[in-house]
């Protein structure tokens, strides 16, 4: 399975990246993208199966790259890890086509448990 | 910096505790860090100016801002911390953007226990700013270091 993780901050890419390896999910593998932009041209070339997306980023956030996805009829799996915690943002979340939102910080554990029940 | 809104009454603005920040600041350090951390009392001193702040604004119906000010030490055992196996020579940008990301996750979790229609911005650095009376001041220790941790409200 191979998982894109996009996130403006490079210590919070290292920190969901190290997160997974404390985790009991095998046979993976991650590219990183900086910024929105980034990700729509690694999700298209690269097709990864699972995209773990900020929220809050620059240019454009992660809500505006989860409509550009959805918009061009990708259905890949999309989860948000972010510190954006409120009812609102999960609802937003939800019904734009997310799979799951994560709030940080977060431990291997909730990630394990997610991703589990996402991948089963 | 941007002023922060002074037309909610004060009555009907939902207040974080220092409880509220001290819990947000553990579970950061704790589980995500991998660092221990304690204190979390409300101080009265002011950062030292030749530290380093992260801040974030909460804009919307509930206007608030968030800043962390560490020393240099600290913010590199921070970002360490951060970046794990990759931790060795680490620049001074990415030392900056660990600390922007402490900000981020203590504020988002303000915004989340608001939980009004707001919008958290991207972390600032700079120097730290003056403590003004609607601020909550924290003081915790890391690392053998001091932490403070401001909420405007």
């Amino acid at each position: 399975m191979k998982m894109l993780i996009v996130d403006d901050s490079r210590a919070m890419r290292m920190i969901v990246t190290r997160t997974l390896k404390q985790t009991g999910i095998g046979d993976y593998a991650t590219i990183e993208a900086a910024n929105g932009a980034e990700a729509l041209t690694l999700i298209d070339s690269e097709k990864p199966d699972l995209v773990l997306s900020d929220w809050n980023m620059p240019e454009m956030k992660g809500i505006e790259l989860l409509e550009k996805i959805r918009a061009s009829g990708n259905e890949v799996r999309f989860g948000f890890i972010t510190s954006e915690s409120s009812n609102e943002t999960r609802e937003l979340a939800t019904s734009t086509g997310a799979q799951f939102v994560i709030t940080k910080p977060f431990t291997a554990d909730t990630l394990e448990m997610t991703l589990e029940q996402l991948l089963a | 910096m941007a002023q922060l809104a002074t037309d909610q009454p004060t009555s009907e603005k939902m207040k974080i505790t220092a409880d509220q920040v001290t819990q947000m600041t553990n579970d950061l350090f704790d589980s995500m860090l991998g660092m221990h951390i304690s204190g979390g009392d409300v101080s009265e001193a002011a950062p030292p100016q030749d530290w380093i702040q992260s801040k974030v604004q909460i804009q919307g119906a509930w206007n608030g801002e968030l800043r962390v000010v560490a020393s240099g030490e600290l913010s590199a055992a921070i970002a360490r911390a951060m970046f794990g196996s990759e931790a060795e020579n680490l620049v001074e940008q990415e030392i900056l953007d660990a600390l922007g990301e402490v900000a981020n996750v203590i504020g988002g979790n303000v915004k989340g226990h608001v939980d009004q229609d707001c919008d958290l911005t991207l972390p600032e650095i700079g120097e730290p700013e003056q403590v003004s009376g609607n601020s909550l001041c924290q003081q915790f220790t890391c690392a053998e270091s001091l932490l403070y941790v401001v909420l405007v409200q």
